[in-house]
């Protein structure tokens, strides 16, 4: 395998840009549906303990330019895919770095970001997303998006089978990526085993799903035998409110951070 | 067609138009030798500025410019320090193009 020697020289280690590549953060493959080279970046393999700064800069900006070069041959603009699988804020959450690479990408690639993809986003994460829309860019606000369903996904209809990273260090990474990042829905158990009934309205499967999972953490155990269920769903439900509001809280806060770190998209 | 205002122009990038937008193309075309003439002249009297573009930039190349031009609004002297800003960074980043190929083995 041939690494391009672009970012090569006496301030640049070499190994450890190759071993941050093949740590899997960020990979290009594939093309959007509109013919943009894809940059997939997965946050599940992000760890600011086991990582240099510099270094990790460095190889962002590699892969950066990897992507810059597939796009020349079609808009000159890349898209990027944040997968948040397997995300954990406590683990995988590098602001240090994506702060950097904002920063940098922001003032030295304007007008290259063609869209970016925000997977899986929920209702929460739309909701904010109009919440402070009016306080960006109306460019920046046009790229992002956030599709909550597979069907809103980006992705050409039929992908090309292979890993067409057409990066020097595909075969490398190729070990590193997951072509399945797609996650299935999952049916649940049967009814016979506890499940919902075959045919139930899905607003009521979903509920029944959210009262199991509160009861199961929420309830103490030996409580409903005494006979106060009321009181027990009582504290359920507020635990619930409150831990629903507290990772409000947390979202909502670590969105003004991104968004505080985000201005470098008025100029991509 | 007379040519667009700033105003015009502001709704037309804020509506999502690229640099590559027909409607922006005449603006682009006048912001562009404009741009290149603010560059000769530099946006400080310093001339280290002016070596790096010179050294690290290719001015001639069209569609950079005006992809700087479109992130700053068509505005020339943000677009002039930007691009300033640019060089240095490609002066700090990429020092060295090394003729050498550097051969990694594939993971097992």
């Amino acid at each position: 395998m041939a690494l391009a020697p672009t970012l090569h020289g006496p301030r640049l280690n070499r190994t450890q840009v190759v071993e941050e590549v093949r740590k899997g953060k960020a990979y290009s493959h594939g093309v959007d549906a509109k013919g943009n080279p894809l940059v997939f970046v997965c946050s599940r393999n992000f760890d600011p303990r086991t990582r240099d700064l510099a270094t990790a800069l460095r190889a962002t900006i590699y892969m950066v330019d990897e992507a810059m070069r597939l796009a020349s041959e079609t808009s000159g603009q890349i898209a990027i895919f944040y997968d948040r699988t397997d995300f954990s804020a406590s683990k995988n959450l590098d602001l240090a770095l994506i702060k950097a690479v904002v920063s940098t990408l922001s003032a030295n690639y304007p007008e290259r970001l063609a869209a970016v993809y925000l997977y899986p986003a929920g209702g929460l994460a739309s909701m904010i997303l109009r919440m402070v829309s009016p306080l960006m860019d109306p460019r920046t606000v046009s790229k992002v998006h956030l599709p909550t369903s597979e069907t809103g996904l980006p992705l050409t209809p039929t992908p090309t089978p292979t890993l067409s990273l057409s990066l020097s260090l595909s075969l490398s990474l190729a070990l590193t990526l997951r072509p399945d990042f797609v996650p299935h829905r999952n049916p649940g158990p049967p009814a016979h085993l506890g499940g919902a009934p075959e045919g139930a309205h899905p607003r009521r499967l979903r509920a029944r799903a959210i009262r199991r999972h509160l009861h199961l953490r929420v309830r103490p155990r030996g409580v409903r035998a005494r006979g106060r269920v009321s009181r027990v769903r009582y504290s359920s439900w507020a635990c619930a409110l409150a831990l629903g509001m507290t990772r409000t809280m947390c979202l909502f806060v670590f969105l003004c951070v991104c968004v505080c770190s985000l201005e470098w998209v008025p100029c991509v | 067609m007379a040519a667009p205002t700033d105003k015009q122009i502001h709704s037309i990038l804020n509506s999502g138009a690229e640099a590559s937008s027909p409607q922006l193309q005449e603006a682009l075309a006048a912001a562009e030798i404009e741009l290149k003439a603010a560059l000769e002249v530099g946006s400080t009297s310093g001339l280290e500025e002016k070596a790096l573009v010179a050294a690290n930039l290719d001015l001639n190349d069209s569609a950079m410019l005006r992809r700087f031009l479109v992130a700053r609004k068509l505005q020339i002297p943000a677009t002039v320090a930007m691009i300033e800003a640019h060089a240095a960074w490609v002066e700090q980043t990429y020092p060295i193009t090394l003729p050498e190929v550097l051969e990694i083995q594939p993971q097992p």
